[in-house]
């Protein structure tokens, strides 16, 4: 499991501005497993949050505390097995190889989760329509194919808590319903929790939101 | 996970840098070996140690007419005896009477010349005693040849389109010593058991010089033209400078010797020089050409971290390819080595000068210094610049 909480952060961004949110400059506690939608406009900080939380960047102010211990306490071994078997991403710039297919970009996981292999993965891409694209090169592939991809890499690996930004800015509503169901399915499989980034919100998850 | 950070790489750099790692190898190798076996040429089985020399006077033109003879007085030699640096010093015996050496065997032309027999005490030959002597009741004279022997005769055995001898094959050729005025000649087999370069006139052992100066003579005076000296431990450069100030030289073998390994040595240090710099520009090459992969791929590294790979994964994808195309590189390095020094030991074979055979272990060694050096660059460059992406 992943617990999370924040004390009085904020991206140094705003440190001029007097920002106040459910998120900045307060305290903030999720549960694990809980499962939340991250409210906002653009330019408000969705994704620096998620950058925060994966220590990918740290231009903040306050503290963030992964399982009761600080960001930047976190070691680099720590890093490795959180973000291999504990905490998985899509990211909204997706962080797919271009020059390699479809298989080659789910196959640089490191591991699989539990009980999936190859068929299973090719069965996940076939109930989002696009197991045609398995050995297609991902530069060949429209946007939302891509969000796809990189939805069905996130979800073939163990994880504990799944951080997604916006992942279904391209896709229509159909395929949107698919992926949802999908990402539910696989968060009960895993007992595990979410936060998820939107402008609008996502329904039908029964997500709690936060307002950043 | 090569294919994801090689493909699409501008392989042109790394070509001209495989190039010069495969040129500077083989330099270095081949340095290496000459200057090894050049260093070791002679001194192997060397009968004098580093503090005794052959001494004899300066010949200027005055001794050819008489003036200033090149024979050692008893009172010159008890001088030299008594001067507090030397720790011994003795005439050098020399044969009085004709001598040929015939060479009688079926691998090598027949081959007679006259030579000069000489001996010294015991005390100054590294030669154990029981394989250096002799008495009348034996057959076969053990001899000591001067290196410079061999070379004249391999010198001879190349003009004829013969194969050279290696100071091994030449110590079974049977050979005579044949001692006496023409057609009184009598024979005396002989059998080399060592080399020098310290002596310019085959060694005998001195109860065979002495037995045969008693039966052959023909000359009455005795010839005392050089002595064997030897200068106490850590006096050698004194008993050098009393040398050059008393009109006396060390023999011209030993200085023939030193000044072709020297010339050698020179030679051999250019190429060196040339080795490490192509080597050093070649391996900088190829080092730069991974900070130029590892910042074309710094999106697939960052992708990797994020997914929850490890540094040392991703670095050692980067050591295993370099590894594996420098060790091939050492390889072809290898072989071209080997086959250029077949052909440079070829050609100082014809010249006279026969090195050990075989590949030193030092350029081996030396191989290997730079692979691990190589190594430890592309270990120490992949982990920084993969752990930034962190």
């Amino acid at each position: 499991m992943v617990e999370i909480e924040l004390n009085r952060v904020c991206p140094n961004v705003f440190e001029d501005i007097d920002i106040q949110s459910e998120v900045w400059n307060t305290s903030l506690h999720i549960d694990q497993g809980g499962r939340y939608q991250v409210m906002a406009q653009s330019g408000k900080g969705k994704t620096s949050f998620l950058y925060f939380l994966l220590g990918l960047r740290s231009d903040y102010k306050g503290e963030i505390y992964l399982n009761q211990k600080k960001i930047p306490e976190i070691n680099e071994q720590e890093w490795v097995l959180l973000r291999k078997r504990k905490i998985s991403s899509i990211f909204q710039d997706l962080q797919l190889i271009n020059h390699l297919s479809v298989a080659e970009n789910i196959g640089l996981v490191p591991e699989y989760a539990d009980g999936y292999n190859e068929a299973l993965i090719r069965d996940m891409l076939r109930v989002v329509g696009i197991a045609d694209k398995w050995n297609e090169k991902v530069k060949t592939l429209s946007f939302g194919q891509k969000q796809r991809v990189a939805i069905i890499r996130s979800l073939c690996k163990p994880f504990k808590l799944l951080l997604c930004d916006e992942p279904f800015s391209h896709l229509d509503e159909a395929n949107t319903k698919l992926c949802r169901a999908l990402i539910l399915k696989r968060l009960d499989e895993e007992r595990a929790g979410i936060i998820i980034t939107s402008l609008d919100g996502e329904e039908g998850m029964g997500l709690k939101t936060i307002n950043l | 996970m090569k294919r994801l950070f090689f493909k699409n790489q501008n392989t042109w750099q790394f070509i001209i840098a495989l190039i010069g790692v495969v040129l500077g190898l083989t330099l270095m190798l081949l340095a290496v070996q000459l200057f090894n076996k050049s260093k070791n040429y002679g001194e192997a089985s060397e009968l004098l140690d580093d503090n005794t020399l052959v001494v004899q006077k300066k010949i200027g033109r005055g001794a050819h007419l008489g003036i200033g003879k090149p024979n050692f007085t008893s009172l010159q030699i008890k001088q030299i005896k008594d001067l507090e640096f030397v720790a011994s010093c003795s005439a050098i015996l020399s044969n009085k009477f004709e001598v040929l050496v015939q060479i009688d065997d079926p691998i090598i032309p027949s081959f007679n010349s006259n030579i000069y027999l000489q001996s010294v005490e015991r005390e100054y030959l590294d030669i154990p005693s029981e394989k250096f002597s002799w008495d009348t009741s034996e057959k076969v004279v053990p001899i000591v040849m001067p290196r410079n022997f061999l070379i004249m005769l391999n010198t001879f055995l190349s003009a004829s389109q013969l194969p050279r001898l290696s100071e091994d094959l030449i110590t079974s050729v049977k050979m005579n010593l044949l001692i006496g005025k023409k057609g009184q000649r009598d024979v005396y087999p002989a059998t080399i058991i060592g080399f020098t370069n310290s002596f310019s006139s085959i060694l005998a052992p001195k109860e065979f010089l002495n037995w045969a100066n008693g039966k052959y003579t023909i000359e009455k005076e005795d010839m005392r033209s050089q002595l064997v000296v030897k200068a106490k431990k850590g006096f050698f450069g004194l008993l050098e400078k009393y040398l050059e100030e008393n009109g006396l030289e060390s023999s011209s073998e030993q200085l023939f010797i030193e000044r072709l390994k020297s010339g050698l040595s020179a030679g051999i240090m250019g190429v060196v020089s040339l080795a490490i710099l192509t080597l050093l520009l070649s391996l900088m090459l190829m080092i730069q050409y991974l900070q130029l992969i590892l910042s074309n791929c710094t999106y697939e590294i960052s992708v990797m971290l994020r997914l929850g790979h490890t540094v040392d994964k991703i670095r050692n994808v980067f050591l295993s390819y370099f590894s594996i195309v420098f060790l091939l590189m050492s390889i072809i390095s290898l072989i071209t080595f080997y086959i250029l020094a077949q052909v440079i030991e070829n050609k100082l074979v014809a010249s006279g000068i026969i090195l050990e055979p075989g590949v030193s272990a030092y350029s081996i060694l030396a191989l290997c210094i730079v692979f691990i050096t190589f190594v430890g660059a592309i270990f120490y460059n992949a982990t920084v610049r993969i752990r930034a992406h962190f």
